[in-house]
């Protein structure tokens, strides 16, 4: 190695001898090197974990189905991180929520047991469905399920879909 | 069920301690809230093959058959505050759905021993001043402990099964533990005990009635749920899983658990003997005030109990830990099948296989049930080749990883009398527990 010349530059930087030099971009080019490679590695993988996602199979119904019924089972039971229960009651033309609703909740999903289910917005365009109220009670319209058709699943949505509360089985009115 | 109604007040965040306000309520009170409780599993919605309005219990009319007429209920209802726990409130609410928990619930709770350790709390409290002073809210508790589970019920409760005909309750719970899951609690009954029926009275006379397979079926259950997380995301290779075997280990399960239900058997003491133990488990799930009164704080129940067992000469049980845990999913998975979620083999793979690529709830309980039973019964469900009721070696010398027999349901018992074997050989989930050190 040739001797350094002395310190001090004219700014001040310490100059090196040309074979450190040579040695150092030697090491600058072999992580230049390892880097792209490890980046291709992660990017192979992530490529790798697309795929497998997309290779999974669709959910189907059935499945759909099951999972959300041990969700449902969950709330029923009181576990602390599932579903909440929420107390309900039937008119004729309408359910009426009466517990507290959770903030994500936006969409009422109500099933009937002759296999009808509608679909009611909790929140539209920023106001609330229920007439003039702020909180419970909550009246939600029933366009399509009669009175005489018994309600046997009332659930709550957030904006993904998930299961934020259910309410009651409500048998047919009279 | 208690643990429903502490949610009520404050529900808390995931992780979060629940309130204590439960323990201030007025025993009356929470009696009554009982019978509220018992009406609300008629609003449950449809869940698997149900129409909804109804729950497995094995008769479609025991609900309403054993409950308090409408008029009566609401003229005596709990009126509880969740505002105010110690007051009454008249403000009538619409039906809420609730269930209880499975009666493995209370098999699991109990097996920690935290029902005689607390039990012991609770005499000691009563007859001296060994366990120091008690700030008001724990003598609430001690009250409506002694009152709701050490007392003679209110006549004509739901709760009412204490009587002349089985005036003990460790007796009656172990009954039926024994006839839904052939399984003893591993503890002793308490010292002093004795029975002029025997050693293990609660076995007596139950005829037929006992699921003598069950814990067999659960564990090979267990096993392939196993195989199929094991081989849920095989792309190439062998594939042992068997969705429909799975289905079938479920509905013979389904079948058994209601062989002991027909005609609405067992509903009632499920749910009282779950309301107890829910009292307990809340008790020491978090540091309730008589934890803290009892220098028993900690980051568990199995810790609390451990501490509180301390206090007056008593252990827990040594897995108490996984019991603890155990008791919630296996609760849920097991009210799952009853409701006839898996009988079906498509049905059954959402054990073990994710939706849309995405583990659920489901999935990680199940997951969670196999490492915990695993755990707390020293059984190695998640080893290979252990599949147990092969009838004869094959030559080829493969190993099936389904047994050659399709399970079947209850199997009944002999009606020969049972030999003279100590309880304590029956199978067990822990080691011995509640037990004085």
């Amino acid at each position: 190695m040739t001797t350094s010349k002395q310190s001090g530059g004219e700014d001040g930087g310490v100059l090196v001898g040309a074979g450190l030099v040579e040695e150092l971009a030697h090491a600058v080019r072999a992580l230049a090197t390892a880097f792209a490679a490890d980046e291709a590695g992660e990017a192979y993988l992530f490529k790798a974990l697309a795929d497998a996602r997309r290779s999974q199979p669709a959910a189907s119904p059935e499945q759909i189905r099951t999972s959300r019924d041990y969700d449902v089972l969950r709330g029923l039971l009181g576990r602390v991180d599932a579903a909440k229960v929420v107390a309900a009651r039937r008119e004729r033309d309408a359910i009426v929520i009466e517990s507290a609703i959770p903030a994500s909740a936006v969409e009422v999903v109500i099933q009937s047991a002759s296999g009808v289910v509608e679909r009611v917005p909790l929140f539209l365009g920023g106001q609330e469905v229920s007439v003039g109220i702020t909180g419970p009670p909550y009246r939600l319209p029933l366009g399509r399920i009669g009175p005489h058709d018994p309600v046997v699943r009332l659930e709550l949505l957030d904006r993904g879909g998930a299961l934020v509360a259910l309410g009651p089985y409500l048998p047919a009115l009279d | 069920m208690f643990r429903s109604l502490a949610n009520s007040f404050f529900p808390p965040a995931p992780g979060a301690p629940r309130q204590p306000q439960l323990f201030l309520v007025h025993p009356a009170q929470l009696g009554r809230w009982l019978e509220e409780a018992w009406a609300a599993a008629g609003n449950i919605p449809a869940i698997g093959g149900g129409s909804g309005g109804s729950v497995q219990l094995g008769s479609p009319t025991i609900l309403t058959d054993l409950d308090l007429p409408v008029g009566l209920r609401a003229l005596l209802a709990p009126g509880i505050d969740v505002q105010s726990p110690g007051d009454y409130t008249t403000t009538p609410t619409a039906p809420l759905p609730l269930l209880w928990d499975h009666l493995a619930y209370a098999y699991l709770i109990e097996s920690t021993g935290a029902y005689e350790i607390l039990a012991e709390v609770v005499r000691r409290l009563s007859v001296g001043e060994s366990l120091g002073q008690l700030s008001p809210a724990s003598v609430q508790w001690a009250r409506a402990t002694e009152e709701l589970f050490f007392h003679n019920p209110p006549a004509f409760s739901i709760g009412g099964l204490t009587s002349h005909l089985r005036p003990d309750q460790r007796v009656s719970r172990r009954n039926a533990y024994w006839r839904m899951f052939a399984m003893d609690l591993a503890h002793g009954m308490p010292r002093g005990w004795s029975s002029p029926l025997g050693e293990a009275p609660w076995r007596l006379d139950v005829g037929n009635g006992v699921n003598a397979t069950f814990r067999e079926k659960w564990t090979e259950l267990l096993r392939q749920t196993w195989l199929g997380f094991e081989n849920a995301k095989n792309q190439v290779g062998p594939n042992s899983t068997d969705r429909e075997y799975v289905a079938l280990l479920c509905q013979a399960l389904d079948d058994m658990l209601g062989m002991r239900r027909r005609g609405g058997n067992l509903a009632r003491e499920e749910f009282w003997f779950v309301a107890t133990m829910s009292w307990f488990h809340l008790t020491v799930e978090y540091d309730t005030p008589i934890v803290v009164d009892l220098q028993a704080t900690g980051t568990s129940p199995e810790a609390r109990l451990a501490k509180i067992g301390e206090r007056v000469g008593m252990l827990p049980a040594a897995r108490s830990r996984e019991l603890f845990e155990l008791a919630e999913p296996m609760s849920a998975l097991l009210w799952a099948i009853e409701f006839g979620s898996f009988n079906k083999g498509t049905d059954a793979e959402n054990l073990y296989l994710p939706l849309g690529g995405i583990p659920t709830a489901l999935n990680r309980e199940m997951n969670r049930i196999v490492d915990l039973w695993q755990s707390a019964t020293g059984e190695r469900v998640k080893d290979r080749g252990a599949v147990g009721t092969a009838t004869s070696v094959p030559t080829s010398g493969f190993v099936s990883a389904q047994p050659l027999r399709a399970p079947s349901p209850a199997t009944p018992l002999p009606t020969a009398p049972l030999p003279t074997a100590s309880p304590m050989s029956a199978p067990t989930l822990a080691t011995a527990n509640g037990r004085r050190a």
